[in-house]
């Protein structure tokens, strides 16, 4: 009995394997096939790819995937990709990997059930219902070519995977292929970016769109480059209707897909009891007007909540219930901010919860794909005719406070009536400004003391706030990190403050640079600004850079000082003063003297924009003088 | 200072007394307390930590570990808010053994208007995480965490596995005002106890006699399977109850630092070890007592020293790679080449065989025991006094205590004319004595094939070496161009192959440029990185970005241009831990700068030679002028690994005086 079932599953086998075989011939699996000009310096290439989504099914989403790539090195190991994640609302059909040698010869084959299953929670969440099947292999020679099989099955068809035949750097493309099927009925809507210059064909039929793309050599990163999905070809699809884990939803613009959101997402999380809804308004019953109460319950809400990000309900897309917030002081983004609009809401005040991309490189949602998109959510109040946004998984942000995680970017707010797009705060160049004022003594025996102060504005902000949380040994030890290019430098008596108010920090110390001044013979060479750029600031070389650079926010560093020389000590000759203007920098630097004291004052500006590549070695140019005139020297000599 | 602490110490012990440390009796001053009286930096402090483990027999089941924990935690500020989530690891082990977790109660306390306020943890804050085949975690998140809240959780754990029990911690990232553990084991089960770190704690051990109750079925007649007509009967046994207690108070709160080894290593916590056992009527199965035992029980192992036998498979390989091989050292090179280049380790670490050493053998595929135990068990062929070496990596701690569980790896040792040469032949960079950074830990535990073992320093004795030099003219328009050649061997070369291997020559050209950041490089060329046995080579031309200062009509530089030391990586003013280096180094640089025509040398700095103390490491800073030719000669070396936290002030002296000299200008003046 027994051996007549393996007998049985030997057949079946037999026949679900000969027409993959028969496919395979198609393609030679040798990694000596590979054309040059794709392989030169890749750690990949990806010899043949075919991916499908399969939407013809109402409400669910078949994905196939047929992937051939040969690995050249540790780092090409990752471009295969051999993972298929899975969930209460997807599973994993097949996985399969086969393993090729060098000349194209079957070494090893990788089933399901040796795909390592392991849960998907990411970092910084606590609990997520995701689990993942990925493959572990340990290579044995390189270059080997693997060929990865899989089919998912999912019910949500609110997230498409976008294509991208070009997924890492230094990975070539000799063919790769993506194939949308679905419904007539169901018009597919795509946006494609960036395929000048590329081989791609398009072919379509009502049920059916294919993209092709051929021979597509590595690309590098570099230094302040755009993204990778900004610099190669990229198609994104979206239909009019769409399922979010068997709940169907609606887009076509995006007053009805926010409609959609409000109605099935956030309006039935809205629940809180009457006791808290009049212990809120109690609260802000005094203020005067909107934006003092917004404030009180913006601060209410930071003093009683923390992060905690659980991702359970509807794909994590549903907000827990405001009530739970409020017992359990704690929740996500989408909690958090859900929660603080249900208080707002109280009391009278309109808010918007509000979808975007939370990303330092200003990602915005893309205006014209109306679909599920972002990966954070913050709330967007009302005030007049102004609208401030708040981030309310943060304890400590100021009001109205966005710093470089969700500044200046397209954003959709949700409203009862449907989705709008919005903008948020933006930080000029003006708004982001650095000062550091000094006051120094240089004594006669080399070594420089004062007192400093720093004061930050704009997106400098974010990057000091978290200064009030460090002891005192890691707060100086900050500063030593900081100001690395003193030796042995001594920071005490340090005070900061934080205006929330205003938004601005200010840092005020007592600074002790013993010998900082070098003995030469009875006279010092000292380096007169102690905060000057130090060389690593300068972007790094390259022989035949592809891209443009760019400078995502606008800055001003100021630096004004005030050093007093020793008695019997005199200056006989300051450095000239340098001014320098490009169109993405500017400097300036002078030096005055006047009864014994060096006043120095030095400002550099970065302007935001994108730059052609021909560009770049200006840039670099215009670092090297930067950090040359940073640390000119005065020689002070003895009377 | 000392007696201050003293008092104060005392006065705040006497405090603790009057609270009460059962679950829930929180009471309003704890929650009152607005910062730790001892640390007013700590965000949140353990009040109390309870751990209760004893071992109890369970009809059916046998023997079974519960642990039952009980923690009460202040939360100062909101910092301290990530206190408010746990997680506990559980096991599963392979023949259906698992871990179980339950009893979970949970209460947020805090101060309402004058009332403790108290929120109950409910499921919706407990998460299950299943993240392998053998390893869950348990996670809790605690409810409505407010500044000067309190948290009290307690759970129980039963676990049937008995003779891995992990780590009491007696010590954490915040304070920890008191601890209590006891943990209670039948005479059949002998634990031995281990401490570790510097914190003095009280430990009460003591024997009180016991009684098992059971049942058992008497005068049954079956197959095997059923039994008919038997009858019950109650026994008992007694035996004694061996219990320690342990309690500690006052804590201080764990701190991290810079070029520290693991952290863990000092943090203070106790461990309890099975060493043996001895049920009635049964002989004494010795599982652990002391290093000697530990090394042979691992080696007794069918997956370790089991693997150790079995020879055949690879007889004729090594047979032919040895053909034409007499001396052993070649036979040595020859075996631990073929075996790096045959094998490829599959990321996974023990001392124990995965795949066994013949299936290893036979896929190329191993984790580090497979392939270092096939690497000892074909040296031992060739007639070599070979044998593994086991080992805890840095990030495993250091093997404070004689258990098994204290190694996670192992290598192999040849020991020729009475030194030991040490290998690992999972990766592929690296050469005989020359270990990967993440394995120089303390000692490992050399195991004869007899059963006897011994300590092996893993610590390497000779020092990396850097020898570089320079020949660097000032051109006219004050431009500091030359040529560098340097060697590296060591760790240093073996950081460069790792660097630099597989990049392209301009990618290395990059990478450098980027190391170095303030020179533009032309004609690199690497040599030696794939010859494992060879100093590794780097050779360039460079210019140098904003070297030289002009001023007046002089001009200024710093001779060792890039290469000099330009910070302190020492900046804190105080240090509690050792620094840990690793290895020995030293860095020799000869400068040769030929003097642009028309300047004159009109100061150099002055030479200096610096020791540190014990002969650790050394400064020495040579300068000369001949004939239109600067000289300097720049080295410094260290001589230990690790250097003791209160010699810490005179090794960051010490790096501030080379930063110093090395930054000394030398002063040209145009000839008039």
């Amino acid at each position: 009995m027994l051996s007549n079932i393996l007998i049985i599953k030997k057949l079946l086998l037999a026949l679900f394997v000969c027409p993959l075989l028969t496919f395979s011939q198609e393609l030679n699996f040798s990694a000596l096939n590979v054309d040059s000009a794709l392989s030169q310096g890749a750690d990949s290439v990806i010899r043949h790819e075919e991916i499908t989504i399969d939407l013809s099914n109402e409400g669910k989403l078949k994905t196939t995937i047929y992937r051939v790539v040969t690995v050249y090195n540790k780092s090409g190991l990752s471009d295969v990709n051999a993972y298929a994640g899975y969930d209460n609302n997807s599973k994993v059909t097949s996985i399969e990997a086969v393993i090729y040698s060098l000349l194209g010869e079957e070494k090893q084959k990788i089933k399901k059930r040796d795909f390592k299953d392991v849960s998907a929670v990411s970092g910084g969440s606590l609990y997520e219902d995701s689990r993942v099947l990925y493959l572990e292999y340990t290579p044995t020679s390189y270059p080997f070519t693997i060929r990865f099989t899989s089919e998912t099955e999912s019910e949500t068809t609110a997230f498409l995977r976008p294509w991208m035949p070009v997924s890492k750097y230094e990975s070539g493309t000799q063919f790769s292929q993506f194939t949308v099927i679905h419904n007539p009925e169901n018009t597919l809507h795509t946006k494609s970016t960036n395929f000048e210059g590329y081989d791609i064909v398009k072919e379509e039929t009502p049920d059916k769109t294919t993209w092709t793309a051929r021979n597509i050599a590595p690309i590098s990163w570099e230094y302040r480059s755009k993204s990778l999905d900004q610099r190669v070809p990229r198609v994104k699809c979206f239909f009019d209707s769409f399922y979010l884990e068997g709940v169907p939803g609606i887009a076509g613009n995006w007053k009805d897909f926010g409609k959609w959101m409000h109605d099935e997402l956030v309006s039935d999380t809205q629940d809180l009891d009457a006791q808290t809804t009049t212990q809120v308004k109690n609260m802000v019953a005094d203020l005067p007007d909107d934006e003092a109460k917004a404030r009180a319950i913006y601060q209410y809400v930071q003093d009683k909540v923390r992060y905690i990000s659980v991702q359970v309900e509807i794909g994590g897309w549903k907000p827990m219930k405001a009530s739970d917030v409020e017992r359990l002081s704690y929740g996500d983004c989408k909690a958090l901010s859900n929660y603080t609009q249900s208080l707002l809401k109280a009391v009278g005040i309109k808010s918007y919860y509000t979808i975007l991309y939370g990303d330092t490189n200003k990602e915005s949602l893309e205006t014209d794909v109306v679909a599920m998109q972002g990966n954070h959510v913050i709330l967007g109040v009302q005030l007049g005719d102004e609208i401030k946004f708040l981030e309310c998984t943060s304890q400590e942000k100021p009001f109205g406070y966005m710093g470089v995680f969700t500044d200046d970017r397209d954003v959709l707010l949700i409203t009862e009536e449907g989705g709008e797009l919005a903008r948020t705060t933006k930080y000029a160049q003006d708004d982001n400004v650095e000062a550091i004022a000094a006051n120094f003594a240089l004594d006669s025996l080399g070594n420089l003391a004062g007192s400093i102060s720093r004061n930050s504005k704009g997106i400098y902000y974010s990057s000091r706030m978290q200064l009030d949380h460090k002891n005192e040994k890691d707060l100086t030890d900050y500063y030593y990190n900081t100001w690395d290019g003193i030796n042995s430098l001594l920071v005490t008596n340090v005070e900061l403050k934080n205006n929330k108010q205003d938004v601005f920090f200010n840092e005020d110390m007592k600074f002790d640079a013993p010998n900082y001044a070098s003995k030469i013979n009875t006279n010092y060479l000292m380096r007169v600004n102690p905060f000057a750029l130090s060389r690593d600031a300068i972007p790094p070389r390259y022989s035949n850079r592809k891209s443009n650079f760019i400078i995502l926010r606008g800055t001003i560093e100021k630096q004004e000082l005030a050093i007093h020389i020793p008695e019997n000590f005199k200056v006989s000759s300051l450095p000239d003063p340098v001014e320098i203007s490009e169109d993405f920098a500017s400097y300036t630097v002078s030096y005055k003297i006047k009864d014994g004291i060096i006043y120095y004052n030095r400002i550099l500006r970065l302007n935001e924009g994108d730059y052609p590549v021909e560009t770049y070695e200006n840039y670099r140019e215009f670092y090297k003088k930067v950090v040359r005139l940073d640390s000119q020297k005065v020689l002070i000599e003895k009377t | 200072m000392h007696k201050i602490t003293l008092i104060l110490f005392l006065v705040i012990g006497t405090a603790s007394l009057s609270q009460d440390y059962k679950f829930g009796k929180v009471s309003k001053e704890e929650l009152k307390e607005e910062s730790h009286p001892i640390d007013p930096d700590a965000d949140a402090a353990i009040l109390y930590r309870e751990q209760y483990s004893h071992i109890d027999y369970n009809q059916g089941e046998g023997f079974l570990l519960v642990t039952e924990i009980f923690e009460r935690i202040k939360i100062y500020n909101a910092d301290g808010f990530e206190w408010g989530t746990h997680e506990v690891p559980v096991y599963q082990g392979s023949n259906s053994l698992e871990e179980n977790i339950f009893n979970l109660k949970g209460v947020t306390y805090s101060l309402v208007d004058g009332d403790i306020e108290e929120t109950k943890l409910r499921n919706d804050g407990i998460f299950k995480e299943e993240l392998s085949k053998f390893y869950s975690v348990e996670k809790f998140t605690m409810p409505n965490l407010k500044p000067g809240c309190i948290i009290e959780y307690r759970y129980k754990v039963n676990s049937p596995f008995l003779s891995n029990i992990d780590e009491i911690r007696l010590q954490e990232e915040i304070p920890l005002n008191k601890a209590e553990v006891s943990f209670n084991s039948p005479e059949w089960l002998m634990y031995k106890m281990h401490r570790k770190g510097l914190q003095s704690y009280t430990v009460e051990e003591t024997s009180k006699p016991s009684k098992i109750n059971y049942r058992v079925t008497t005068g049954s007649s079956g197959n095997g399977f059923s039994v008919r007509n038997g009858k019950v009967e109650y026994r008992s046994i007694d035996y004694q109850n061996n219990s320690y207690k342990i309690s500690v108070e006052n804590v201080p709160a764990m701190q991290d630092e810079v070029f520290s080894s693991n952290i863990d290593n000092y943090r203070s916590a106790v461990k309890f070890e099975l060493s043996y056992t001895k049920y009635p009527n049964e002989p004494i199965e010795t599982i652990t007592s002391n290093w000697e035992a530990v090394s042979k029980t691992i080696y007794d192992s069918e997956d370790f020293g089991g693997q150790l036998k079995n020879d055949r498979f690879f007889n004729d390989d090594v047979d032919r790679l040895l053909a034409n091989a007499t001396d052993p050292e070649e036979k040595i090179m020859l075996i631990f080449e073929y075996v790096k280049q045959k094998m490829n380790w599959n990321k996974y670490m023990g001392i124990y065989a995965d795949e066994g050493i013949r299936s290893a053998y036979k896929s190329g595929v191993g984790n580090t025991a497979d392939i270092n135990l096939l690497l000892v068990c074909m040296l031992r062929y060739a007639g070599l006094d070979a044998n593994p070496v086991i080992l805890s990596t840095r990030n495993n701690g250091i093997p404070l205590f004689p258990t098994r569980n204290g190694f996670n790896d192992v290598i192999a040792g040849v020991t020729l004319e009475g030194t030991t040469l040490l290998m690992d032949a999972t990766r592929k960079m690296g050469a005989v004595n020359l270990l990967e950074e993440e394995l120089l830990n303390w000692n490992g535990r050399l195991i004869r094939e007899n059963g006897s073992s011994e300590w092996v320093n893993l610590y390497p004795t000779s020092a990396a070496e850097e020898n570089t030099m320079v020949s660097a003219e000032l051109g006219e328009n004050l431009e500091m161009t030359g040529k560098i050649r340097s060697r590296f061997t060591g760790h240093y070369g073996l950081s460069y192959r790792k660097n630099f291997s597989g990049k392209s020559d301009q990618e290395s050209l990059e990478a450098l440029e980027d190391r170095y950041s303030s020179i533009e490089i032309n004609d690199l060329e690497i040599k030696n990185r794939e010859n494992l046995y060879e100093p590794v080579e780097v050779n360039y031309g460079f210019e140098i970005i904003n070297s030289v200062e002009e001023i007046g009509d002089k001009l200024y530089f710093s001779p060792l241009f890039h290469l000099s030391t330009q910070e302190n990586p020492f900046k804190s003013e105080e240090r509690k831990h050792p620094v840990d280096f690793k290895y020995p180094w030293k860095d020799r640089f000869i400068v040769s700068i030929k003097v642009a025509d028309g300047y004159n040398v009109e100061s150099l700095p002055e030479g200096a030679l610096v020791n540190l103390s014990d002969n650790m490491g050394t400064f020495k800073y040579l300068v000369s002028n001949k004939s239109g030719f600067i000289q300097i000669s720049s080295e410094i070396s260290l001589n230990t690994s690790i250097i003791a936290p209160w010699l810490y002030s005179d090794l960051k002296k010490f790096y501030e005086f080379i930063v110093n000299k090395q930054s000394e200008k030398i002063v040209l003046s145009k000839i008039q």
